[in-house]
């Protein structure tokens, strides 16, 4: 286990790749605490949290060959996973979704389609930027945060989150392209 | 599509806050633009995924490991045709080459299925041990079925070997055993006829 331990994100994914159980549960170590804050946060039923973490990592186990090692951004590849699979979940439960679940649909709605240019991540210097990061999400003003958890955490679209909050979809859309505008201005920043 | 809109697209996709239309127009431009601001979709992306970071940590049961080593586990089939076929796209085909297996001592595979019942009955203890002990299992099955295997390929090359001299020696052998049984007629007449000639002698002594 030690040995696995050491390994960073990419060489797990590396290792998940020739279906390594170890670099399986190692990576499960690793991630859960995160994934499953964001899991909760998205569904606050803990059995239904807990069933979807446990898919996600059913996802990384049969979906591997997926994993395009080019791009090698482990990080925002498995949160990107979680969020994908936690909404789908949460619209299933609420009606909104009624397509069949297949591999096909998991392909193409649940993997995430990350950049061809994207740089590398890794889950532990993420982690060292906590505060950096919870310093520039409370920079932003009350409704630009909620905007943001409403589409992020909620999976409200455009349309849903005027409708919820009563105002215009031009209005959300600026709101928005405003808010995450000022997230990344802060977060370079302190880069 | 201009790249100041294709960022304004770019900035709503990972919020996930595209509506259809948009959707479709920045799926458009990611095909078709050659200047598609891959660059920005990609920081764009990381971004959006620092935000659960922000979140105070929660921690789920530490049964739930087991409930994913077992949920892992029941995959097992599946992981194992993929890996087949991988392996299959892999290695090109491979020339048969006989070669004498040895197993060590005898294995009952009742044994080993009653053990894996039994086992998953049991508390599983982590993905790791779980779905090493199939492995585990899962080898010493082939080996077994390799041996009966064994047995039976020793029985034909017996059965060919004896078929092979059959045909072939047979005349040989034939005429061998025809030599031998004249060679002993010889003999014993030869042994009578000494015989005779010793006890003439001591009479006449």
């Amino acid at each position: 286990m030690s040995e696995v331990n050491s390994l960073t994100d990419t060489e797990i994914m590396q290792r998940i790749a020739g279906y390594d159980s170890k670099a399986l549960e190692q990576l499960y170590d690793r991630y859960t605490p995160l994934l499953y804050t964001l899991i909760r946060r998205i569904i606050p039923d803990k059995e239904t949290a807990e069933e979807v973490l446990s898919e996600v990592f059913a996802i990384i186990w049969r979906q591997i060959d997926q994993f395009d090692f080019s791009k090698i951004n482990i990080y925002t590849w498995i949160v990107t996973l979680a969020r994908n699979k936690a909404i789908d979940v949460k619209n299933r439960t609420m009606g909104k979704i009624t397509e069949e679940y297949t591999e096909e649909y998991e392909k193409e709605n649940i993997l995430p389609k990350l950049s061809l240019e994207i740089e590398s991540v890794e889950l532990e210097a993420v982690l060292g930027m906590k505060e950096k990061i919870e310093g520039a999400i409370k920079s932003l003003t009350d409704a630009q945060r909620y905007v943001i958890e409403l589409s992020y955490y909620e999976g409200l679209d455009e349309s849903g989150i005027a409708e919820k909050l009563k105002i215009p979809s031009s209005t959300v859309k600026s709101k928005l392209l405003v808010a995450i505008g000022n997230l990344m201005k802060k977060i370079s920043k302190t880069n | 599509m201009e790249k100041k809109k294709a960022i304004e697209l770019i900035k709503l996709e990972v919020l996930y806050c595209l509506n259809e239309s948009d959707s479709e127009a920045l799926r458009i431009s990611k095909e078709v633009d050659a200047d598609f601001p891959w660059k920005e979709l990609g920081e764009y992306q990381n971004l959006a995924a620092l935000l659960p970071v922000a979140l105070a940590l929660e921690f789920p049961v530490s049964e739930l490991k087991d409930k994913v080593a077992l949920k892992l586990y029941n995959m097992r089939d599946k992981i194992k045709a993929k890996l087949d076929a991988k392996k299959a796209l892999e290695k090109p085909p491979a020339p048969i080459v006989e070669e004498e297996i040895v197993v060590d001592e005898e294995i009952n595979v009742d044994d080993i299925n009653v053990s894996i019942q039994e086992e998953e009955s049991d508390r599983v203890v982590s993905v790791a041990e779980k779905i090493e002990h199939k492995r585990m299992v899962e080898e010493i099955a082939v080996k077994t079925d390799l041996r009966s295997k064994v047995t039976i390929d020793k029985e034909l090359v017996e059965k060919t070997v004896k078929e092979y001299l059959k045909s072939h020696f047979e005349p040989e052998l034939r005429s061998i055993r025809k030599d031998i049984k004249r060679n002993l007629i010889i003999s014993l007449a030869l042994f009578v006829i000494s015989l005779v000639l010793i006890v003439a002698l001591f009479l006449m002594g």
